[in-house]
């Protein structure tokens, strides 16, 4: 999956997460926790997100994960809705519709 | 709030039924509705609305919350549900006005402070959370005034300008290239920052390449948009309804610091040049709001007679105001030559058309 | 015997609430992608309910998600994201006719294939909620053997009657009849639709119990306090359930002799008498738990 345009999944709800994802052609994967669990839990954060992005076989790409207390699941799984958005070929805020063509739901199981 | 019963709803356009709704929520709890608005949030609790945010271009404002459902984060919602909107638009970079204790409120949905001021004007900024009154400017984007700086630096002589003027020009006068010409004498570097948007007759990127025309051989002078960062009495919001008559002054108070305390710190400006104002109550009032802000922060006051032609000061107002009578030749004994080669250019003539059409002062 | 007599439905775009709804304790929890979800969140909800299927446990509470229909752009999405995810059944809305049904049983099935999961263990719920659907709920109900209920959305429904609900539900007793005539029928359950005064369990109570009297198994609800209420119209009186035992123990009896007549007090009772007893014990079985 390759990351095109700069996007965004999640609220900034308790239980919440907001991720980011922004391109960052041949720079790698780099990772930027933000929020009350990530002192203690910062590891776990972040090894839900590199399997996630492992599994979407995302290579570059600048993530930020602004956590509220959310569990790994939900990380997951905006980090995930994050990447489908990001990767949806077009400038324009990516459609739900053309982000879901791309989803390997076998990988992230 | 119990999640089994909370929604959110959109109201996007706002229309006039809507208008009314929106008041009657509003004007409760202390807050007028701003008819700029473009689209609301309402989050409900079963019927019951408990909150309200809405956005005016890339300003959220009008927020609300019900006495006695505070800290439940239900402003909260409403205002991520009109972030959420703006950027489904595009608007990326977001500002939010609000009192002072919803500080926290929006500082929880990734906001920064940029300037605040407190109701008693004689000591703005001091006192940043002032209970119920006095403004706050935050901004979503922790790094867009940094860009915005970084930009501005890298056409500046050693990233520095030791003098500034912040001006509207709509359009770009003799008047404001006298005051510029003798700002730009008395310091090493003049940055003019040109108010941005296009709520003025002229819109912003005309006055900003109008003012760059006309400064163009002023050796030390660099002209650059002054972003959302240089508040205009468009962009302010005066929807505090007890402090309607105190918007100006809030208003300019809120812009001042914004200009002493980051602004001019992020560009080594010492001093800030101004054009006496003898007609504009409102440039006035702005005047005096700089003069008590200014100084505590180390900045100096620079208050320039404005040139006069035929004993009246020349203002844009006076050249729009040619230009709707239609009488070009008053208009081109007020601005500079690359002015009036504007307007003479078929890119002025839809404006022109509207100046004359329209009734708007601006 | 599964009991459905609560299907609480939560948003699909909600972290929070998916992972909690099951320990109001619920017959079941519909998450839903549909109605729930605006259309721009749609991929964000679908990827919430795949996670929480793959990694949340629900205690046995079962799992079923509302998708949205074929006809839109994201139902063959949500299908696969849910048969992925390890559903137990299937929602489809706004089913008019067995085609809607066929249609979805298709995509299933090559979800599960695609996923390895067991042929057949994706169950299917049909919402109904137009007259054309109502006119067609018997071809409906028969139209897949993963269906194992049909349910009627009242909102839609009235609306598309040019009419609007009541308390006393007058304009919804044909549909509501022929969801049951045809459940029954087809030997699977009728669900009845959502009650939307939560500050009202009175008013609640009032459409359960007559839900149940028409032969409904059980209702939809959208708050939590709708559950225990839900259920203790279910719950069979202790009368019931000495009763009930009596008669599986009669019918114990009459099997241990090599008899095909179960007698009870003295009277002669037939196997639809012993089902709804095994049914009375299932719904006091649960209470009791």
């Amino acid at each position: 999956m390759t990351i095109l345009n700069e996007s965004t999944a999640g609220t900034a709800e308790s239980g919440d997460a907001r991720v980011t994802v922004r391109p960052n052609a041949g720079g790698g994967l780099t990772l930027e926790l933000r929020g009350p669990s990530v002192i203690r839990y910062g590891d776990e954060i972040r090894a839900a997100a590199l399997s996630i992005l492992g599994a979407l076989g995302v290579a570059d790409a600048a993530i930020t994960i602004e956590e509220k207390g959310a569990l790994d699941a939900t990380i997951r799984a905006r980090l995930a809705a994050a990447c489908g958005r990001a990767a949806a070929g077009s400038t324009a805020p990516a459609g739900p519709a053309a982000a879901a063509a791309q989803v390997p739901w076998e990988a992230m199981a | 709030m119990d999640e089994f019963l909370v929604r959110t709803s959109i109201i996007d356009p706002v229309g006039p039924d809507d208008r009314i709704v929106l008041r009657s929520f509003l004007a409760p709890l202390g807050l007028d509705f701003e008819d700029d608005v473009e689209l609301s949030a309402f989050v409900y609790e079963g019927d019951t609305a408990i909150a309200s945010a809405s956005l005016a271009g890339d300003v959220i404002k009008c927020v609300g919350v019900l006495p006695g459902r505070e800290g439940e984060g239900a402003a909260a919602r409403a205002v991520s549900a009109v972030m959420d909107e703006a950027r489904a638009k595009g608007r990326q970079k977001l500002f939010v006005y609000t009192r002072p204790k919803n500080r926290s409120i929006f500082e929880s949905l990734g906001f920064t402070v940029l300037a605040a001021v407190s109701p008693d004007r004689s000591a703005p900024g001091t006192d940043p959370e002032g209970a119920d009154g006095g403004v706050m400017l935050l901004e979503s984007d922790p790094r867009a005034f940094e860009a915005w700086a970084n930009a501005i630096r890298l056409t500046l002589p050693d990233g520095k300008a030791d003098g500034a003027a912040v001006v509207n020009c709509n359009p770009f006068t003799l008047g404001h290239r006298y005051l510029i010409e003798r700002a730009a004498a008395a310091c090493e570097t003049l940055l003019v920052l040109v108010v941005a948007g296009d709520r003025s007759s002229f819109p912003g990127a005309v006055r900003e390449a109008l003012v760059r025309a006309g400064t163009a051989t002023f050796g030390n002078v660099v002209v650059a948009s002054g972003g959302s960062y240089c508040v205009s009495g468009a962009t302010f919001p005066a929807y505090y309804l007890k402090e309607k008559s105190q918007a100006a002054e809030l208003q300019a108070s809120l812009d001042a610091e914004l200009f002493a305390a980051k602004i001019a710190p992020a560009f080594g400006i010492h001093k800030r040049f101004v054009g006496t104002e003898p007609y504009c109550q409102v440039t006035a009032a702005y005047n005096r709001a700089m003069a008590a802000v200014l100084p505590r922060h180390g900045v100096e006051l620079v208050e320039l007679a404005r040139a006069e032609s035929g004993g009246a000061a020349i203002s844009a107002s006076a050249v729009r105001a040619a230009l709707k009578d239609g009488d070009l030749a008053r208009a081109a004994a007020l601005v500079p030559a690359t002015t009036l080669d504007w307007l003479a250019s078929p890119e002025a003539a839809p404006i022109i058309t509207a100046l004359r059409t329209g009734s708007g002062r601006h | 015997m599964k009991l459905r007599r609560s299907m609480l439905f939560v948003p699909g775009n909600a972290p929070s609430m998916l992972r909690d709804a099951h320990i109001y304790g619920p017959d079941s929890v519909m998450f839903d992608l549909e109605d729930a979800v605006s259309p721009r969140e749609k991929d964000a909800a679908r990827h919430l309910v795949f996670r929480a299927l793959r990694d949340y446990d629900y205690a046995g509470v079962e799992r079923i998600v509302r998708i949205n229909g074929l006809d839109t752009p994201h139902g063959l999405e949500d299908i696969a994201a849910v048969v992925a995810g390890g559903v137990d059944a299937v929602r489809l809305p706004k089913t008019d006719g067995p085609n809607d049904i066929i249609a979805v049983e298709r995509a299933v099935e090559a979800a599960e294939k695609r996923f390895g999961r067991p042929a057949g263990s994706v169950k299917l719920i049909a919402a109904i909620e137009s007259a054309r659907g109502i006119l067609s709920v018997r071809e409906i109900a028969t139209a897949s053997a993963r269906l194992v209920a049909i349910a009627i959305g009242a909102e839609d429904f009235v609306t598309d009657l040019h009419t609007t609900r009541s308390p006393d539900g007058v304009e919804l007793l044909a549909a509501r009849s022929m969801i049951v005539l045809a459940a029954r029928a087809a030997g699977i359950m009728a669900i009845d639709t959502v009650f939307t005064g939560v500050d009202d369990p009175e008013g609640f109570l009032r459409e359960v119990r007559l839900a149940k009297q028409l032969g409904f198994d059980g209702k939809s609800v959208i708050h939590p306090s709708q559950i225990a209420l839900a259920h203790s119209v279910y719950a069979p009186t202790p009368e019931e359930i000495a009763k009930a035992r009596r008669v599986i123990a009669a019918a114990a009896d009459a099997e241990a002799k090599g008899s095909g007549v179960i007698s009870v007090d003295g009277k002669m009772i037939d196997k639809p008498i012993v089902e709804r007893a095994e049914r009375v014990l299932a719904l006091a079985g649960e209470v009791e738990a």
